[in-house]
């Protein structure tokens, strides 16, 4: 009788670790499936999308493969003192490229269409990325036979298969250019900015100035309705240059924590601006250099939905962000002096 | 026992415009060519001819 016992011991000391490998194998062969269904469907609707909207006069899956494969390397960390510098050169040559391989897919093509397309691009591209690297760790930890391996992947499995979700999602706002929820502070800003106007003040990026209880305000976002984030960072270094404000207040979508409800909005101090982190460098080095502080109103999002279609709750915050905006500057400007109002985040869909 | 399949959320979108001479507000299904303070048809309301949309959004379908 004792026996039964002994040999599922037996069995799971010499066996144990294969056949967990086995099982956590299966889970994330699963997600690799989906993955995979993901990256196809993505790429096929981009297709079907160049070639129902631009016309172009040859196939664009030739190409658009090919840039599916393009990587960027980093610049050297050995030496990290300029890094900053070269990392912006490095990811403006890429965008710059990529803009000018869209545009090169029709000759008629319009820079809203082309701004939709390129970010759609990047959806697809990071996607494909995300299968490649899922599938790579994967199958080493199954050549190898290595349990340890590919504990960290399962762990990793659910981040990766939301952000895959939320990547999938925004292919679909990207196309029929629908505002996205990271685009809730442009929206504010842009209200702010009608009837006003409107300057360049560097690439894809407007400015315009208004009066608010005898304060002077500028106010800065990107160009809209395209989808683009503008160069905040060059815009800010240009207003500053010409017209020093005595504070700055940025208003940006944040990603929310486990728990907290989508559209909630928080205060801060800082730049609140996400990206690669080069944006933000610049700003903060400006404001630093002109000793004027930067507070931060931010509306509370996840992943998903700060890259699809903007929800309810997002822009029903947008009245209320707006009069949160209006007691900052009240706080800290006295009448006289002058706010810079930057909206932060992708306009898809978000005029001004 | 049986575990009940998580249900995928249809998200449909909406646009929201208000009328800048009464202030009437309207919410129709998303158009494409939609996009958020553009300028729209007059107002079913006063007849005005400034109408803009002032939202755009997704709700999910009941």
């Amino acid at each position: 009788m004792w026996l039964v016992w002994i040999v599922p011991i037996v069995l799971f000391m010499f066996y144990g670790q294969k056949i967990q490998l086995q099982i956590t194998s299966s889970e994330i062969n699963k997600s690799l499936e989906k993955l995979k269904i993901f990256k196809e469907d993505t790429r096929k609707e981009l297709l079907d999308y160049i070639k129902s909207t631009i016309k172009p006069a040859t196939d664009p899956s030739t190409k658009i493969d090919r840039y599916l494969e393009y990587f960027t390397i980093m610049p050297v960390d050995l030496d990290p003192n300029g890094i900053v510098q070269k990392i912006r050169h490095i990811m403006r040559s890429r965008e710059d490229y990529t803009r000018l391989q869209v545009k090169t897919l029709s000759s008629e093509i319009n820079s809203l269409e082309a701004s939709k397309i390129e970010n759609i691009l990047e959806a697809v591209t990071t996607l494909h990325l995300l299968y490649k690297m899922v599938r790579h760790l994967f199958l080493t930890a199954k050549k190898q036979n290595n349990f340890p391996l590919i504990l960290p992947l399962q762990m990793m499995m659910p981040f990766i298969m939301e952000e895959a979700e939320a990547l999938k999602g925004a292919v679909s706002a990207f196309k029929q250019g629908q505002p996205i929820g990271d685009g809730i502070g442009p929206m504010i800003v842009g209200k702010m900015m009608l009837e006003t106007e409107k300057r360049t003040a560097a690439f894809e990026t407007v400015w315009s100035e208004k009066e608010f209880e005898g304060r002077k305000l500028y106010l800065m976002k990107a160009e809209g309705p395209s989808a683009t984030v503008g160069r905040p960072g060059d815009a800010l270094e240009r207003i500053i240059s010409e017209n020093k404000p005595d504070v700055i207040v940025m208003v940006d979508a944040a990603l929310k924590l486990e728990g907290e409800d989508s559209g909630i909005v928080s205060q801060g101090f800082g730049a609140a601006i996400g990206g690669i982190g080069t944006d933000r460098y610049q700003i903060e080095e400006v404001a630093t250099k002109h000793k004027i502080p930067i507070y931060a109103i931010v509306i509370k999002q996840s992943i998903k939905e700060a890259i699809t279609l903007m929800k309810k709750e997002i822009a029903d915050s947008a009245e209320k962000v707006t009069s949160q905006i209006h007691e900052m500057i009240k706080d800290n400007a006295k009448p006289g002096q002058s706010v810079l109002v930057i909206g932060v985040g992708n306009t898809l869909g978000v005029s001004q | 026992m049986k575990f009940k399949r998580k249900k995928e959320e249809v998200i449909i979108p909406y646009t929201v415009e208000q009328c800048n001479s009464c202030n009437a507000i309207s919410k129709r299904k998303f158009k494409e060519g939609d996009y958020v303070f553009k300028e729209t048809d007059t107002c079913s309301s006063c007849k005005g001819r400034h109408v803009s949309i002032t939202k755009i959004f997704g709700e999910v379908s009941t």
